[in-house]
């Protein structure tokens, strides 16, 4: 660049101080092919400025498809992005269907305990005017088959409890799926960001020092590792469901 | 009877574990990787093991088939508790010599049932 420029001024202020001269000889015409030659050179130094930004432009992007850079892209596969929407609408989907069933059995809970507890202190008061010999035989009678109900009806209580409490347990498994579905998300989102960084390092420097591979050997080997929950638009080779497994087992001798 | 359950989820142990306390199975320890498992099923006798599959580090198959490359453990009853539902995968937990495949999500009722089949096999 110091270069060219020095070129330029050696060429440029010979003909500007003739310009000056001959504008104040007065020399109309030989100062008009004066301007038009510095135009000229200024038009021939604009234009290879383009043509060295083309050529700039034109060789990054060639490098982008030889480098790794662009590999790493196509690594990501295709598939993985609406894979991606798939399984954050399937979270959304999960979560809302836990919360759900836990609410419900809440729903379903509290009028049960209310009713232990209203019929519980009923029998308490009548109890204490026993105490307080306060009943007759015929009411005395009376409590004595209340109290016996009673008890079945708390041990029938407990048992349709202690179930309920289970399903609300169970509801929270949507943690670990929604979990996990999520985890790919993110590996998606990292892999991703690591491939825009390498871009615009190597745009902004191409020549700069390789990209290393650090994203490529984070993509986990599925064979091994596991793979998560299947999407539940994913038909091909895989079981639906526990009674699926079961047949599937049977087949092969269990 | 000493269980240990491994899972890297914490909520999903909590669950397993409860779920088994329901069946009367109240010894359980927990992990959350296939590696930390490993070391405590060589030290702690246990006599099941609940795992997940997909798990950091160490994974749920590699684990199953460090325990039954291992001539302490290779007896183990082993029951997976995941999310995997590849045919190819139940395939290869089945050769790996897993005793029981429960995908997520599941029922108490499966679970019970899955664990009712394995000890009757254990002591029939």
């Amino acid at each position: 660049m110091e270069k060219s420029s020095n070129l330029k001024q050696k060429d440029v202020i010979p003909r500007a101080q003739a310009l000056l001269k001959e504008l104040e000889a007065g020399n109309d015409k030989a100062a008009s092919e004066l301007i038009d030659e510095l135009s000229v050179m200024k038009e021939r130094e604009l234009f290879q400025g383009i043509g060295k930004l083309t050529r700039n432009l034109h060789d990054t992007v060639s490098d982008f498809f030889d480098d790794t850079v662009l590999s790493k892209f196509s690594n990501i596969d295709q598939q993985e992005f609406p894979d991606a929407l798939e399984r954050l609408n399937y979270v959304i989907q999960m979560t809302e269907e836990s919360a759900n069933t836990t609410l419900t059995v809440v729903e379903e809970t509290i009028p049960l305990s209310e009713n232990i507890e209203n019929r519980g202190n009923e029998l308490r008061r009548r109890w204490g005017d026993l105490r307080s010999r306060k009943l007759t035989l015929d009411e005395f009678k009376q409590l004595s088959n209340d109290i016996e109900d009673y008890l079945d009806y708390s041990i029938d209580m407990s048992v349709q409890l202690s179930s309920k409490l289970n399903e609300v347990l169970l509801a929270q498994g949507f943690q670990d799926l929604t979990g996990q579905m999520i985890k790919r998300v993110i590996t998606l989102v990292e892999n991703v960001e690591d491939s825009l960084v390498e871009l615009i390092a190597a745009a902004s420097n191409r020549q700069g020092s390789p990209p290393d591979q650090k994203t490529q050997q984070s993509g986990h080997d599925p064979n091994t590792k596991g793979e998560g929950p299947a999407l539940p638009s994913t038909k091909e080779g895989i079981a639906k469901g526990q009674d699926e497994v079961d047949e599937l087992l049977a087949s092969l001798g269990f | 009877m000493k269980i240990l359950v491994v899972d890297d989820f914490s909520t999903m142990r909590r669950i397993v574990k409860n779920l088994l306390k329901e069946l009367g199975l109240s010894n359980t320890e927990e992990a959350e990787d296939g590696a930390s498992a490993l070391t405590m099923l060589k030290g702690g006798e246990f006599d099941f093991l609940v795992t997940d599959w997909n798990m950091p580090g160490m994974s749920g198959i590699e684990l199953l088939k460090a325990v039954r490359a291992d001539d302490s453990l290779s007896h183990l009853p082993v029951l997976m508790v995941t999310a995997e539902s590849k045919r190819e995968q139940i395939v290869e937990a089945a050769q790996a010599g897993v005793n029981g495949y429960v995908v997520k999500p599941f029922t108490a009722i499966t679970l019970k049932e899955k664990i009712d089949k394995i000890f009757e096999r254990m002591t029939g």
